[in-house]
């Protein structure tokens, strides 16, 4: 592979266009010679620049208090379970700004087990805040994972921890599982820093009923149409 | 507007202000929003064309630096560019959403995704009045027709590869050739002005 065409999967990968057998090439390439890695870094910064070619729009008023209750409301919300229950496994209670629902994965063991036994039937904005647990297995039996339903914003807040660091060319990677065998949507990346993360999960309003989430590994930098590795992390209910 | 004084001077406090951010300062955060919040509103809005979606996603993006200012990487790029990065990458996913779903709700509606991507024709084409703006038309102007559109089907149209060289019936080769004398173009045009 020549350097014309090693610069060429660079700009593609800048641009988020790589797919097919070119990521795998690309990932290798960029092992083999990090230099490459700076050469994407400097063409995404390029592509990037493009974004402002938008007219400065004033962003609505109200943002900013949404914006602020999103990242403190569950910032002041955790701090104070976390206060309140040190105890637990780890986990600290959380949530997002008023209208998010408070997760509390702690807790007696029947309420873990009603929990797990959840099964998602409606990704509708009225479910009425469903909950649901990911466990991890195999190598990543430490990882636990949660998601629940936030009426107020419409999506689902996922949160994991004990997710074990991946190489820089992967990416955790969330799924929603549909009612049908062989349903399964990608809901994005997952970003996880020194094993924990938290995500919003867009739903597909389309999909009507889902039985769970599940979280698989997969190379960086490509949009999978369905996990191309074993899940790492499942809703317990649907453990093969 | 050659990198002056004041353009570096602004990117060094946002480098402060995110590393602050990393260490958790909400003020150092607010800041951040008060510098930003216009222009990724505006940069998600050109993705996703509707205010709530917009909204949304600048709403995620703030989540995402205020979770991710630790991992943020100097060397990468800039703090406006990275967050432009974040808004676009997260703008992108909420159109492939729209997009399945539109699919999915209907099948025969076949075209949908070429009418759709069709909006995104003209978005290298650019209406902010601003210095920055002429710039980047600027140096945008003087990409062929070719790289102009992959660019396009690319970046704002979140289009694979292998589906800009169907939708254009161009050869893949062609179509990353294109993709790299684009960006190199641009590179070169641009040079660290904006």
């Amino acid at each position: 592979m020549n350097r014309e065409h090693l610069e060429e999967l660079a700009a593609l990968d800048a641009l988020g266009a790589l797919d097919g057998e070119d990521v795998a090439a690309w990932e290798a390439a960029g092992r083999e010679n990090p230099a490459l890695l700076r050469v994407r870094d400097e063409f995404a910064d390029v592509a990037a620049r493009l974004s402002l070619l938008a007219a400065e729009t004033p962003a609505p008023a109200a943002l900013r208090s949404r914006v602020m209750d999103a990242v403190f409301g569950a910032e002041t919300k955790r701090a104070n379970e976390t206060e309140r229950d040190e105890s637990s496994f780890g986990w600290a209670a959380w949530a997002a700004a008023a209208a998010v629902a408070l997760l509390a994965l702690v807790g007696a063991a029947e309420t873990t087990a009603r929990k797990e036994s959840v099964v998602v039937r409606d990704a509708r904005p009225d479910a009425g805040a469903p909950f649901v647990v990911l466990d991890g297995y195999g190598e990543f039996s430490e990882a636990k994972a949660s998601v629940v339903w936030d009426s107020g914003q419409r999506g689902w807040w996922m949160q994991a921890e004990g997710l074990p660091a991946l190489p820089a060319t992967h990416r955790y990677r969330v799924w929603a599982i549909g009612e049908k065998d062989g349903e399964v949507y990608d809901c994005g990346e997952f970003p996880a820093a020194n094993g924990c993360g938290r995500v919003f999960l867009s739903p597909d309003p389309a999909v009507g009923s889902m039985r769970g989430f599940a979280v698989s590994v997969e190379p960086a930098g490509t949009k999978p149409q369905s996990p191309g590795t074993p899940m790492v992390l499942i809703t317990p209910a649907l453990r093969g | 507007m050659k990198g002056g004084a004041p353009q570096e001077d602004a990117r060094a406090e946002e480098f402060e202000l995110l590393r602050r951010i990393a260490q958790r300062e909400r003020a150092a955060f607010e800041d951040l929003y008060s510098r930003y919040a216009n222009i990724l509103y505006a940069s998600a809005l050109k993705f996703v064309k509707e205010d709530a979606d917009a909204q949304d996603v600048v709403q995620d993006v703030f989540i995402q630096i205020w979770d991710k200012a630790k991992l943020y990487d100097p060397a990468k790029g800039k703090p406006l560019t990275w967050a432009l990065t974040l808004t676009r990458n997260r703008a992108i996913d909420r159109i492939r959403a729209i997009q399945r779903r539109t699919r999915l709700r209907d099948e025969f509606e076949q075209e949908t995704f070429v009418d759709e991507s069709a909006g995104v024709r003209e978005a290298l084409s650019g209406v902010d009045a601003s210095e920055k703006g002429q710039i980047l038309r600027k140096a945008v102007s003087q990409l062929s027709p070719q790289q102009k559109k992959v660019i396009e089907l690319a970046y704002f149209g979140g289009l694979t590869q292998t589906e800009i060289a169907e939708k254009l019936g161009e050869p893949l080769g062609t179509v990353k050739a294109r993709a790299r004398r684009g960006l190199l173009k641009l590179k070169e045009l641009l040079g660290d002005q904006i």
